[in-house]
């Protein structure tokens, strides 16, 4: 008599176990408010990183910035296969993939990779790319593999307008056009700063770290609608590292992201989106980059500080024969 | 990835040395900012809202056609939701199919389908992405193309812009595919809209073609964007570089602008890099951009876009079917 049928004439119990439910003490002073963020526009948001976490590739990491959280693992270098359709590569032969689990947004994403997921992954390849001695790996391949856990949202109900029934008027006041662009522009700086270290943690040779940044302009709400062009210049608002939400009574200019590398100044990577104004030459993007690589900067004290970290670990462990605990240490952000 | 391009590392070097030298020498003797002429016609095709062909010596040949459909709102019982991001589809095709030739695993435009060997399912790339990102973006802050695509309550157009590329083993540029899109925006139609506005029914269109609604308004800006490519050899930057630059190139980098007033001032409504060869120069050289560099880069655009997307709004002026 494995299964029983449930008794029809008795309240029955449920079949499986149940966990008693807590309260909070007090519905108001318990419930958490969602924190408006409370950091300037020219700081970045908190940054945890560590590698070395999945043991069975050549190196990983694991980010996570406030609600977004990957893991890269990097495969190789390895050999490629001996066919004969492998042509011959003097360099090794990089490929980068970027793929967010089905339960990262709340839109369900697919199994296969979509336009967006593919785009990610070619501009994670740009990043990476030139900071890679390639030459020193011939005829080898190195993957890395991104895998988005948690983002923060990046399909959900602002740009999709509610009209009431009976209402008569379709008025899109709002539209937040820059949405989807700041979203990925995390998204990507998380993803280069993440596939850096997991790079390092590889041992693969690098010339330099990479470290992504973001930064949006924002400008007042009436300035966009009205018809000056050029005069919201002046009062724009640069954020670094920009939250989904957007500040209160702005709208949205353009976005950059970039991949930077901070001991050889320079930029792997860029990707602007959005309205940037040509008036005076180029200095409103001058501006904007600049602010992205500033980002990046910050960020690159946390890959430095990961990437040291890592080597500590492996130092104390081949030097001394009993392995010392990983330093935990927080890093605190300078800015 | 490997250059795509079948030349060998003394012939890249070559390339590299010639393009690095003050002033530099293309291969074809054009001038740093010089543009290849290129063919084109629009509004070609009689089932399209809009159309365009463009052809250029090496970079291949294409077909857009743009048609409007009309769509209904998605509505429940409540609300009527409205996913603006969805009203204009891009698609980009290869004919025959998949792989690009033997550059394949750069993907189209050079931007896209980095991901080596697996960028080979990718067929139309990335391309389609950054084709629609620049539509859009120009969004930002003001008028944005999707005003333009409500048709009354309930009811907007959904434009479907396919991109045909007939050659499938040249190596197209981004300037190929932008222009062909840009001049496809500027010849498109739509019907006139003969309901009011505010009423919920059905819209009901006028037939007499003679009577329609340019997408774009003529004399009006912006203009529908222009994506230019531009490299970087050495201190040299050049624009709408060709295949063997590409792949002597060390920086790469594709602007987007369109046009904002009469005078052929643009505004930037993206950048993008661009995947290059480093074919030629000495390894670690260099690796990125650095700031001034991108300057320069930008700038090149920037000057030199306004006459370029003026030039190609004439021609499609004068070809268009109401003209």
């Amino acid at each position: 008599m494995a299964a029983k049928a449930p008794d029809r004439r008795r309240n029955n119990p449920p079949s499986h176990g149940t966990t008693p439910p807590v309260f909070l003490s007090s519905s108001s002073s318990g419930a958490v408010k969602p924190k408006q963020s409370s950091r300037s526009p020219d700081e970045i948001r908190k940054i945890f990183l560590r590698t070395g976490l999945i043991s069975s590739v050549t190196g990983s990491s694991f980010l996570e910035i406030a609600p977004l959280k990957l893991s890269v693992s990097v495969l190789g270098p390895r050999p490629l296969p001996r066919t004969s359709s492998t042509p011959f590569a003097a360099q090794a032969i990089l490929t980068t993939e970027v793929k967010f689990a089905p339960f990262a947004s709340t839109v369900r994403r697919g199994y296969i990779r979509d336009s967006s997921e593919r785009d990610l992954g070619s501009r994670l390849y740009q990043a990476l790319v030139g900071a890679i001695r390639r030459e020193l790996y011939p005829k080898s391949r190195i993957e890395v593999v991104v895998t988005i856990l948690d983002s923060e949202d990046e399909g959900d109900d602002v740009n999709t307008v509610y009209i009431e029934e009976g209402k008569t008027t379709v008025e899109t006041k709002f539209w937040d056009a820059g949405r989807s662009e700041r979203a990925l522009g995390v998204v990507l700086a998380g993803c280069i700063t993440a596939a850096s270290a997991a790079l390092a943690d590889a041992g693969i040779e690098m010339f330099d770290l990479v470290s992504g940044g973001v930064a949006t302009s924002f400008v007042d709400e009436v300035n966009s609608k009205g018809k000056d062009k050029g005069d919201a210049v002046s009062n724009k608002l640069y954020v670094r590292d920009p939250a989904i939400a957007l500040p209160e009574g702005k709208t949205p200019l353009a976005t950059c992201v970039l991949g930077y590398m901070a001991a050889r100044d320079e930029i792997s990577e860029l990707w602007i989106s959005g309205k940037v104004g040509t008036k005076n030459g180029t200095t409103e993007m001058d501006e904007l980059v600049d602010e992205a690589i500033a980002a990046a900067r910050s960020a690159r004290g946390v890959l430095n500080e990961a990437a040291k970290e890592r080597v500590q670990f492996i130092v104390d462990k081949t030097g001394t024969a009993v392995p010392s605990k990983g330093e935990t240490t927080d890093v605190e952000m300078s800015g | 990835m490997p250059p795509p391009t079948p030349l060998s590392p003394p012939e890249l070097s070559y390339l590299y040395a010639s393009l690095s030298l003050s002033p530099p020498i293309r291969l074809d003797l054009r001038t740093p900012t010089q543009f290849r002429p290129l063919v084109a016609e629009c509004s070609f095709l009689p089932h399209c809202n809009g159309s365009a062909r463009v052809c250029m010596s090496e970079a291949g040949e294409c077909i857009v056609g743009i048609k409007a459909e009309i769509e209904k709102d998605a509505t429940t019982k409540y609300v009527t939701v409205i996913e603006r991001e969805k009203w204009i589809e891009v698609s980009v095709e290869v004919a025959g199919g998949g792989a690009s030739g033997p550059g394949s695993g750069m993907g189209i435009g050079g931007i896209s389908g980095a991901g080596g060997a697996t960028g080979r399912d990718e067929g139309d790339g990335g391309a389609a992405v950054w084709l629609k990102e620049g539509l859009l973006a120009g969004g930002a802050g003001g008028w944005s193309i999707l005003d333009r695509l409500v048709i009354s309550s309930g009811w907007h157009w959904k434009l479907y812009i396919d991109v045909l590329l007939l050659t499938p083993t040249s190596h197209p540029s981004p300037l190929l595919l932008s222009t062909a899109v840009n001049m496809a925006l500027d010849s498109t139609y739509l019907p006139k809209l003969t309901s009011p506005h505010d009423v919920d029914d059905i819209p009901t269109f006028s037939d007499d073609w003679a009577i329609s609604v340019p997408l774009y308004e003529p004399k009006t800006f912006p203009r529908p964007p222009m994506s230019l490519p531009v490299v970087a050899v050495g201190d040299n930057v050049f624009l709408d570089p060709s295949v063997a630059e590409v792949a002597a190139a060390e920086a790469g980098l594709v602007v987007t602008l369109s046009l904002s007033d009469a005078q052929g001032n643009c505004d930037i409504v993206g950048v993008r890099s661009m995947e290059v060869g480093r074919g030629g120069g000495k390894e670690g050289d260099r690796k990125g951009i650095n700031r001034k560099l991108l300057r320069q880069m930008v700038n090149a655009c920037v000057k030199e876009a306004g006459e370029v997307i003026k030039g190609v709004g004439e021609t499609t002026h004068q070809q268009m079917f109401r003209a």
